[in-house]
């Protein structure tokens, strides 16, 4: 148990700061919460049951896309044992009750499965009780089905909804003694269960952040300086409170905390398009601050700079590396770069409040509310208390939805106006005030023996530091593979200053160091004359656990067995090795363990003489242990995972120029498109361990699985991103 | 004021001020501030986000770049301690205070035909009314080889004509107005007229046919402005070209290119007389070539919709461009531009589609506000071979007869050119 | 300015400014909010309704120029055949993840299959590439489309 708590912590730790050590007590605490409402029953925080049987079970977490909304519901009903056609689903507001109430991390399955089931286990045996009583018989000699308690004794039985009241005042059971279902008799977890929202979704009902609409809403843009922290100086803002719709233009002043609220001119007018028209006739002088040395080509070249010096700082350092070159039969140099990234929600951000009488009420489409509403009192000057997030449907989240700008901008913004405010970004607001997915630089450098298995490996990784720290998400474990796997190895970092605000997508960190490990590693594969997968397997060695080193971020451990389980079944199902493929067709493997889970994938990729890339294929080979709760929706989680990659590699990156983004919607930064997205084939293995989650991990080895497909197919060894920029062209 | 006696008698000696362009002027300075907006002088002697008229704006010529001067009033980098008369000099004949020849990406062939008043009611303005700007000029980079300014002065006898403008006793008032502003402050011809061997404008008013008959300049086509019916302003009315000059679009078309310069900075602040003066003159040129009026032909549309067209870029038109500019080709002028009978789109110069195309269209900015429609850029999206298709699609739909493109005319357009920005650039007068 | 335009098979007037793109009338004036903002640029698709039968980025289309033409949007896709074809398949097959951009994959494949009944994958590429998914459900939008397309057939 203690070994499990700490992993908690730890995973949790990365995706947003929240403790297990908080969670178990509070979840024990909502279980006891129960009392009678009006015409249904509250049996604790998560459940209520009317008198006709129908459940409603509120989802706690935010809901971006991930299934959430569906799939923590599904853990309470199994162990209470309802029938999932008479669950109603209920969104959770931020409320101390419930805990860990973030979409973040992937980290949503390890932290709740248990304890959810234990609140449905809860509510059983409170159910049972109450039929026992009612009966008089021992409780340990009823039965539950399907929203009925049973005693088979005497053939009797009582629907939950007619015991709900009494079993609202029965006492609430020791967590600890609750047995929970022999996972066999699953009916609802493990089963493909469909999205209760889609008919919502289908038919265009309002859901989403930017559908809020509340009585007296006005519309509000907020532009705030694209040189990242600038500061405002002056602005024609008496100018634009003349305009068409504008009911208040006004400058803000912020603080220099780029997740919180920034200098700006907020306009807000009775609609949208009048207040974004409005604001674009704004004028404002910016002092833009110290912007030296804040472009790409200045990050490159300072990179090659850093490259030829020591490291500023040894992340890891086993055995000799240098006297192992010395004796490799192979030894490769190579430079691997992957640019910044936006995320690229495709609902640009946006948040609702409305303050009044020194209250708030906020509508939020946020992954993270709590450290919103603490954002937002601190900001304000209004206690906590005051605050009422609602969290909305977000449309997508991808981390980006993690810091809570917008919403303080709407709640200052109320405030200031004095009505219910909806603040919408524009595309372009949304591109250029990010929290990016850092760049990063490695220059690497391998050997390999002659008979082809990995020797050492160096990496003197260069990356970003905000504020004399590392930058977020820019770092790198010491742990990273092929870490641990060989006798020499070193890791070193050095950092470059930077202004623009970074922040976790998408499988933080992993989604850039999968592609250039996995490519380097293709490339020494390569250069040692052996088969990718057979060099991967070999690297992996026998089946064990290793542990890892103690501290803040110590998981579980890596298992090479279970790695090298996915990567053999993902090259069964795509039939690696086993045809030869046409001239211009090559396939690929990455393989990358994140976030708990272990991801092979096999991309088939042609390229054609004028360089046009076809992606024919995707294979994923996925282990998140013993339990996919959700299978429909796993599917589909991986599928999107798999295909993000695949969109990010093809045709994203961001420039910046004077500390300012350059590019500003989708003519610039290329989203997959239908025509480029693959079949993508998922598998699971699955295997004995604690399930995990599944919003991350499928993703990073599908970047490097398609690059080293296009080397398989055209010689060509791509060692930066995005493939756009790269002319692959036979043809003069 | 001194110096008036000796200016007046400099310019009594140049041209004739045509008593019907005595404008109703408030201040010379205000009247100064509408001739340099006429003149669009803060469009090459600024740089966007940088002070109005202190140069540094990079020209690309064939001999090499030109670095705009600072022409704010500052007496060391500016041109603070020009007399009128040095002013006027450097205005009508291209030569700077020092002496030295100017080089003619300074339209003064043009500027030659300024009346005296206009070109002292300019200087009133610049010395006047534009805050001095301290800011040394960056050096030009142009060969050595080709740097001596002398051979500029042999352009100079060669090409510009020493008189300034003179009235057409035959025409109006208005026709000759607007000959006045379309042939010198407007220098519509620097854009619109084909260069010659040296680049020399081959016509510098209407007395010749290829005067404002179409070019190419910096990788955009300026289409003809002469009444040729498919790829000139036959089709235009009057007040279309009155409101394509005062907003940037009309039913016809809408500004992009070099020509949002223009607009931006320009044409919109022309009243409405000035204006109308103009289109009556462009109204005025008889077309440069024989063309038959394009005819409107359904079956593109047809073949459009029905998700089964063959024609080569088809399903490409329909995949990018056909959400805005529709199946018609008639989109929603005049804030989406229609293609349908478009002359930018059948010029036989290609470029100015290319170079939309691959790399779309800045904000355009009408007296500090900007549209609500922009073209996206598609060099990231398409590549050579798909932009040539849609481009030679677009020019033969819809009754379009303009010849196809080739793949290496969008591959060499696409190394030479950039992707226009979408952040609204204002360059301002102070 | 006044206009009366055509949304759903009602008449609808507005009074707006005539550049003011049908995607904020139709969202924040007529209160139909299935129709998304996702780039305002032509870019995404999100904003897809119908015109005539047509599909159109209502973020570039200005309301000066919608005229008498008849707008549907998703909120009314239900009420064709082959809208109810479509709904039902991205029901059966659990397509949508944040289900922000699917109103207008929906348009957009409605227009598909009345137009082309039985699409090839190359005409699901054609007609589909203008709507972005940012969560990549285009596996299930192309099986979808395929779904609904044999029961439309059926
Ligand atoms: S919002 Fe209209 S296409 Fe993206
Ligand atoms: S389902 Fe999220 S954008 Fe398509």
């Amino acid at each position: 148990m203690l070994a499990r708590r700490n992993f908690l912590k730890a995973s949790l730790a990365a995706g947003g700061g929240l403790l297990l050590t908080a969670t178990l007590p509070t979840l024990a605490k909502a279980a006891t919460l129960g009392h009678a409402g009006p015409d249904a029953v509250t049996l604790n925080a998560y459940v209520r049951i009317a008198p006709d049987g129908r459940v409603t079970i509120t989802a706690k977490n935010p809901e971006v896309g991930q299934g959430i909304k569906i799939m923590l519901p599904m853990l309470i009903a199994e162990e209470l044992d309802v029938a999932w056609a008479d669950v109603q689903i209920e969104q959770a507001d931020l409320d101390p009750r419930y805990p860990a109430q973030v979409a973040g991390g992937s980290t949503a399955t390890p932290v709740n499965w248990l304890p959810l089931r234990q609140v449905g286990a809860a509510g059983r045996q409170m159910l049972i009780a109450a039929a026992a009583a009612e009966w008089g018989v021992p409780a340990t000699t009823c039965t539950t089905a399907a929203g009925q308690v049973m005693h088979a004794a005497s053939g009797r039985s009582l629907s939950y909804g007619a015991l709900a009241t009494k079993a609202a005042t029965q006492p609430v059971p020791d967590l600890k003694t609750l047995t929970l279902k022999d996972p066999k008799s699953f009916t609802i977890i493990g089963k493909p269960t469909r999205n209760i929202e889609v008919p919502r979704i289908v038919t265009g009902q309002p859901m989403f952040g930017i559908d809020v609409s509340v009585p007296g809403m006005l519309y509000a843009v907020f532009q705030k300086c694209d040189a990242h922290g600038g500061r405002l100086v002056s602005s024609n803002v008496a100018d634009i409170r003349k305009l068409p719709g504008v009911r208040a233009a006004f400058e803000v002043k912020g603080g220099t905390d780029l997740r919180g609220l920034l200098d700006g001119v907020a306009v807000v007018a009775d609609s949208w398009w009048q207040a974004n028209r409005a604001r674009q006739q704004l004028q404002i002088n910016w002092d833009e601050g110290d912007i030296a040395g804040q472009n790409s080509a200045d990050f490159a070249a300072t990179a090659v700079r850093m490259s030829k010096g020591r490291p500023e700082t040894i992340l890891r350092k086993d055995g000799d590396v240098n006297e192992a070159f010395g004796r490799a039969a192979h030894v490769v140099e190579a430079t691997y770069h992957y640019p910044f990234l936006s995320h690229m929600d495709l609902e640009p951000q946006n948040c609702t409040a409305s303050y009044a009488d020194g209250k708030l009420e906020i509508w939020a489409p946020t992954q993270n509310p709590a450290p919103g509403s603490k954002l937002v009192s601190a900001t304000l000057g209004i206690p906590e208390s005051a605050i009422k997030v609602h969290m909305v449907r977000a449309g997508g989240g991808f981390g980006r939805r993690l810091s809570n700008d917008y919403m303080v901008e709407a709640a200052w913004i109320s405030k200031v106006v004095g009505a219910p405010v909806k603040v919408l970004w524009t595309r372009e607001d949304d591109m250029r005030h990010d929290f990016y997915r850092p760049a990063g630089t490695h220059f690497f450098k391998g050997g390999v023996d002659a008979n082809g298995n990995l020797l050492a490996l160096a990496d003197h990784f260069v990356t970003f530091s905000q504020d004399g720290v590392i930058a977020n998400s820019a770092d790198m474990g010491p742990t990273e593979f092929p870490a641990r796997m060989i006798e020499h190895l070193e890791f070193g970092a050095s950092m470059i200053p930077l202004r623009a605000p970074t922040g976790p997508m998408r499988a933080p960190r992993s989604n850039g160091l999968g592609f250039a490990f996995q490519s380097f590693l293709d490339e020494l594969a390569h250069a040692g004359g052996r088969d990718p997968v057979d060099f991967a397997l070999n690297l992996l060695g026998k089946p064990r656990l290793l542990p890892d080193p103690p501290g803040p971020r110590a998981g579980p451990g890596f298992d090479t067995g279970r790695m090298a389980g996915v990567i053999r079944l993902v090259a069964e199902k795509s039939g690696w090795g086993r045809e030869k493929l046409p001239a211009g067709t090559g396939m690929g493997l990455g393989y990358y363990f994140s976030h708990l889970g272990y991801f092979a994938e096999i991309v088939k990729a042609t390229v054609n003489a004028t360089g046009a890339i076809t992606v024919d294929k995707v294979w994923v080979a996925g282990d998140i242990g013993r339990q996919i709760i959700n299978p429909l929706n796993a599917e589909n989680q991986a599928q999107g995972s798999a295909l993000d990659g695949i969109g990010q590699a093809l045709g994203q990156g961001l420039h910046l120029e004077g500390a300012k983004v350059v590019e500003g919607n989708f003519d610039t930064v290329l989203p997959l498109r239908m025509r480029q997205a693959p079949p993508v084939e998922v598998h699971f293995l699955v295997t004995d361990h604690p399930p995990t989650g599944l919003g991350e991990p499928a993703l990073p080895p599908a970047l490097p699985a398609l690059t080293n497909a296009i080397f398989a197919a055209t010689g060509k060894r791509i060692r930066s991103l995005p493939l756009k920029d790269h002319d692959l062209s036979t043809t003069a | 004021m001194k110096r008036m006696p000796l200016v007046a008698a400099l310019f009594a000696s140049l041209a004739i001020a045509p008593a019907a362009f005595a404008q109703p002027a408030p201040s010379p300075t205000a009247q100064g501030e509408y001739l340099a907006r006429a003149g669009d002088c803060v469009a090459c002697h600024s740089v966007p986000g940088g002070k109005a008229f202190a140069g540094g704006l990079k020209m690309g010529t064939p001999v090499g770049t030109i670095t705009t001067t600072n022409i704010t009033p500052d007496i060391e980098t500016g041109i603070g301690i020009y007399t009128l008369q040095e002013f006027d000099r450097a205005v009508r004949s291209g030569v700077a205070r020092d002496g030295h020849q100017l080089y003619p990406a300074m339209p003064y062939p043009s500027y030659a035909k300024l009346t005296d008043a206009d070109v002292q009611a300019l200087y009133e303005y610049f010395m006047r009314a534009v805050p001095p700007v301290h800011q040394v000029r960056q050096p030009n980079s142009i060969p050595v080889y080709l740097s001596p300014r002398w051979p500029l002065a042999v352009w100079n006898t060669l090409f510009t004509p020493s008189l300034g403008f003179s009235l057409d006793p035959e025409r109006d008032q208005q026709w000759n107005r607007g000959a006045y502003l379309v042939t010198g402050l407007g220098h519509c011809g620097a854009c619109h007229t084909p260069r010659g061997w040296a680049m020399q404008e081959t016509a510098l008013d209407s007395g010749n046919a290829s005067f404002l008959s179409g070019a190419n300049l910096d990788d955009w086509s300026a289409p003809s402005l002469r009444q040729n019916v498919a790829t000139g302003l036959g089709a235009w009315s009057q007040a279309d070209i009155v409101q394509f000059l005062k907003t940037g679009r009309n039913q016809h078309g809408s500004a992009f290119g070099s020509m949002r310069d223009v607009i931006n900075n320009s044409t919109p602040y022309l009243n409405d007389e000035d204006l109308t003066a103009i289109a009556v003159y462009l109204k005025s040129l008889p077309a440069s070539a024989q063309e038959t009026a394009p005819a409107y032909d359904a079956t593109t549309a047809a073949a459009l919709l029905s998700g089964k067209a063959e024609a080569v870029g088809a399903a490409l038109y329909a995949g990018n461009c056909q959400s805005c500019h529709r199946e018609t080709g008639a989109a929603a002028p005049p804030f989406v531009p229609p293609l349908a009978g478009n002359p930018t789109v059948v010029d036989k110069d290609a470029a100015s589609l290319i170079n939309v195309v691959l790399n779309g269209s800045g904000p355009l900015v009408v007296k500090g506000k900007p549209d609500a429609y922009r073209m996206p850029q598609f060099r990231e999206q398409l590549n050579d071979r798909q932009i040539a298709d849609i481009v030679t699609f677009i020019r033969s739909g819809w009754g379009n007869r303009a010849a196809p493109v080739a793949a290496k005319e969008v591959g060499d357009l696409r190394k030479r050119t950039d992707p226009t920005s979408d952040k609204v650039v204002v360059l301002k007068m102070r | 300015m006044q206009y009366t335009i055509q949304v759903n098979g009602a008449p609808r007037p507005v009074d707006v400014d005539g550049e003011t793109p049908l995607l904020w009338v139709l969202r924040d004036t007529l209160d139909l909010k299935g129709t998304k903002f996702g780039c305002g640029a032509a870019q995404c698709g999100a904003c897809t309704v119908h015109m005539n039968g047509v599909p159109i980025r209502a973020c570039q289309t200005p309301i000066a120029s919608v005229g008498t033409a008849a707008i549907t949007t998703i909120e009314a896709i239900g009420e064709t055949k082959v809208g109810q074809n479509i709904q039902a398949a991205w029901i059966a097959l659990d397509v949508p993840q944040c289900g922000y951009c699917q109103a207008g994959q929906i348009m957009s494949a409605t227009a598909l299959i009345t137009r082309v009944p039985a699409p090839t994958d190359h005409d699901i590429n054609e007609a589909m590439s203008g709507n972005v998914c940012r969560c990549a459900t285009y596996t299930r939008i192309r099986a979808a489309i395929k779904q609904a397309a044999d029961a439309g057939r059926a």
